[in-house]
């Protein structure tokens, strides 16, 4: 049995209390920051024709918003671990919105490109990995959960962002939806201002040393994150062996260490694989249902389809992955919902005709669900919450290149054979693969992180034993040792 | 006497390959007789020798329908109209029936004909009745009736192909530029006119006399836009593309709105405010419990320490108590 997760964030997380605000607050900013590229689309014809551009060119706004979004993720991470999530989100916020009402007044399209594009990307990116690593810090047993709701976030605002937009447009022309869109994203800094600072602060680090060693030791053998080569011995020591070098200087901003780590390989490896196959589909749901003959408003209701489904999906997962069946074997859990997806791609040139597709959608949606309501949750759960920060803005920048690569090549693919189901086929086995890839890795990850442990356990041991020979009559307390000292000794010579 | 059924009927259109036109409109300056069959005749004889398109089209009427079939034929040139329209699967048929043809639901004169039963249906085609379509005037509605109790009626509606403009208003703020664009439906137009309306009069728009305010630009010939630079509160109304087609014009709407920058900045303020609330709120909430926490926790310090100490004791006494009794 696997060791349960555990944190070295050195205090108990309150795991409710003030984290159910902060799940809100993570609720609207990964929300924002996953709705928005996608609900901009809907001022894109206009701009096309008012700047005389092509689709193409146009679509880059998108593109470069989502880019810069993972793109900035290591520089969020940095600033995260210098100064912790609530400035970063706040100044998120206000470069989002600054963005947006520049380019209200834009004059051309590399005007926009900038503006939206890469203020207004890294901005989201400031608001992204902060509420990811902050949930991290306020929950644990009911992480998950916690997880699992704060990711609904994306699927309700697409859908309240897509008519709002929509009659921001009517009534005011694409310059003032910029403008009146920069003043909605400035309620990030709502969020943000929820984002209250927790952790060990130098007062309550003070008391911890007052507590008994014992105490210490079971923190120490936990803090000592399974297969962290650092923290091996816990009698070196709490403090990590320190890297020496140019290491020691970027460890200090982000802790790139972590590409030791091998659940983080064993994760980032299968993710990367997974998000070749994992947008593609959802961008081409729409164009495959007209190819078939279904009518656009029909083809346009299978996303909300897919939307709705992905709402109740998604804090679903995080319930059904808290429970103490799952929680243990998370990472099965998840990589059985990549395999899912797989499978739900390779089935779908099956359906035919609309109700066919709508049952796709449903069970797309699910897995869709699935998919992002662990995504982030696993990472935790494989790293720690301490170097959570670090690790997700390494992951997004690496993250970056398949999600960005993913559907043009599923349109060149869609181009290629002139039809579809070739792309799912193509899509289904990638995820499959990265499926079964993370599900083997897994098993062999979760035997060694056994074996490691019982090894750990059996050198505590052994060190007690060796503790208690030493010093006879010495009980755990090490503060009280100097006390107990003279009475035992007195005790000794009598 | 209506049967009750309703049958869904198909219409067969026989069209004719419209190829490149080659029409002289030379011969057609000047008088252009009205529609009358004997008028058509002549003009059918003067046009023998030009070349000139031949469209031909047919209803099949079966049985009375409601509403009655119509068909829209979508011309962009001079042509002749071979129209004809196919009565069958009425019961109680009697061997002959008078037919003759409407224009916007006025009879044409002397465009009476009888018309025998062959094969249990009525065809009603006269060779020496057919509509040359050369101006617009000769565009509209034309229906062929079989004179029977009730009249069996088909019909042709014949336009220029339709010109898109845009039916949700445009909006734009003052000093902005703007792109109006215009789509010809399916066909390519001679040309394009933009202008507006006051009251009945139309003001044209020349892009050449006013190059800073107007540019206008067409795309393969199927979309026309209108820039208009330097807009205004005056520019806000309704703006008008027509595409010139030999035979007619075809109209498309363009609704255009100019704003002043206040209009977007009262929402966006009202969105800061309440923004500025929030914040405040939840920090002045934050600072509030945090002050109660350092109260009750300085008070805690004092018991936990004492709790501590007394802990140690205990200790103290287990461990001598155990070695004693070793």
């Amino acid at each position: 049995m696997p060791p349960p997760p555990t944190t070295n964030l050195g205090y108990i997380p309150p795991d409710g209390g003030w984290g159910w605000p902060v799940v809100f607050g993570a609720f609207m900013s990964i929300g924002f920051s996953y709705a928005f590229p996608k609900a901009l689309t809907i001022y894109f014809k206009e701009i096309q024709e008012f700047f005389s551009v092509s689709y193409s060119e146009i679509a880059w706004v998108s593109s470069i918003m989502l880019a810069t979004m993972y793109a900035g993720g290591p520089v969020s991470s940095i600033l995260v671990n210098k100064y912790g999530s609530r400035p970063v989100v706040i100044s998120g916020g206000v470069m989002c919105a600054v963005a947006m009402v520049a380019a209200s007044f834009g004059t051309s399209i590399i005007q926009l490109y900038i503006c939206v594009g890469i203020i207004g990307g890294m901005g989201l990116a400031f608001n992204l990995q902060p509420s990811l690593t902050i949930i991290g810090k306020y929950f644990l047993k009911k992480r998950p959960m916690a997880n699992g709701l704060a990711m609904a976030g994306s699927p309700v605002f697409l859908c309240t962002l897509a008519p709002v937009n929509q009659l921001l447009f009517d009534t005011f022309g694409w310059r003032g939806s910029f403008f009146i869109l920069g003043g909605l994203l400035l309620n990030c800094c709502v969020a943000g201002a929820l984002f209250r600072p927790i952790g060990v602060t130098s007062k309550s680090a003070q008391k911890q040393d007052k507590k008994p060693i014992g105490e210490e030791k079971v923190n120490n053998g936990a803090s000592s994150e399974p297969s962290s080569p650092q923290a091996a011995n816990p009698f070196s020591g709490r403090e990590p062996a320190k890297p020496a070098g140019c290491c020691q200087k970027v460890n200090k901003f982000i802790d790139i260490s972590l590409f030791k780590h091998r659940g983080f390989l064993i994760y980032l490896i299968g993710n990367v694989l997974m998000f070749f196959g994992f947008f593609a589909p959802i961008v081409f749901l729409a164009p495959y249902a007209k190819h078939l003959g279904i009518d656009e408003y029909s083809a346009a209701f299978l996303l909300s389809i897919l939307a709705i489904v992905d709402m109740i999906a998604r804090p679903g997962t995080g319930m059904v992955a808290n429970t103490r069946w799952i929680r243990p074997k998370i990472q099965y859990f998840f990589s059985f919902s990549v395999a899912y997806n797989g499978v739900c791609h390779l089935l779908c040139p099956l359906a035919s005709g609309y109700l066919g597709l709508v049952m796709y959608a449903v069970f797309f949606g699910l897995a869709f669900g699935m998919v992002c309501a662990l995504l982030f949750e696993t990472l935790m759960d494989l790293v720690g919450a301490q170097r959570f920060s670090s690790a997700v803005g390494l992951v997004t920048i690496i993250e970056c290149c398949p999600v960005l690569l993913g559907p043009p090549i599923g349109g060149a693919l869609v181009d290629a054979f002139g039809d579809y189901k070739y792309m799912y086929y193509v899509c289904g086995a990638v995820m499959l693969l990265a499926g079964i890839f993370l599900f083997i890795m897994n098993y062999y990850n979760y035997r060694l992180l056994e074996k490691e442990e019982k090894e750990r356990e059996k050198k505590e041991e052994d060190e007690e034993e060796k503790v208690e020979l030493e010093i006879p009559g010495s009980e755990v307390c090490c503060e009280s040792e100097e006390t107990n000292e003279k009475p035992t000794t007195a005790e000794q010579e009598a | 006497m209506l049967p009750t059924r309703i049958p869904s009927f198909v219409i067969a259109a026989l069209l004719a390959t419209l190829s490149a036109s080659h029409f002289t409109t030379g011969k057609f300056s000047g008088n252009i007789p009205t529609d009358s069959p004997i008028e058509n005749e002549e003009i059918r004889n003067n046009t023998s020798e030009s070349i000139m398109n031949t469209t031909i089209k047919n209803i099949i009427i079966k049985g009375y329908t409601n509403p009655w079939i119509k068909e829209n034929l979508e011309l962009t040139h001079q042509t002749i109209l071979d129209l004809s329209c196919t009565l069958t699967s009425l019961p109680d048929l009697p061997a002959s029936v008078t037919g003759y043809w409407k224009k916007d639901g006025k009879e044409i004169p002397g465009s009476q004909t009888v018309i025998e039963k062959k094969d249990e249906r009525f065809h009603f085609q006269n060779k020496q009745f057919r509509f040359p379509i050369t101006d617009s005037s000769h565009l509209g509605n034309y229906s062929c009736v079989f004179d029977l109790r009730p009249e069996a009626e088909a019909r042709f509606i014949v336009t220029v192909p339709h010109t898109e403009g845009r039916e949700k208003p445009l909006i734009s703020y003052e000093g902005d530029a703007i792109v109006m664009v215009c789509k010809a439906h399916s066909h390519l137009p001679n040309g394009w006119t933009w202008y507006r309306l006051n009251g009945t009069e139309r003001n044209i728009i020349n892009a050449t006399l006013n190059p800073e305010k107007f540019t206008t630009a067409v795309e393969k010939g199927k979309k026309a836009s209108l820039k208009i630079m330097g807009l205004t509160q005056e520019d806000s109304g309704i703006f008008w593309c027509s595409a010139i087609y030999d035979i007619g014009s075809s109209e498309g709407r363009i609704h255009l709105k100019v704003l002043s920058y206040t209009v977007p900045l009262k929402p966006f303020l009202a969105i800061a405010v309440e923004v500025l609330i929030l914040v405040s709120l939840i920090l002045i909430y934050e600072h509030h419990t945090k002050k109660k926490q350092t109260i009750t926790e300085n008070g805690k310090d004092s018991e936990h320490t004492e709790k501590l100490t007394s802990d140690g004791s205990n200790g103290l006494r287990d461990g001598t108590a155990r070695h004693r009794n070793v």
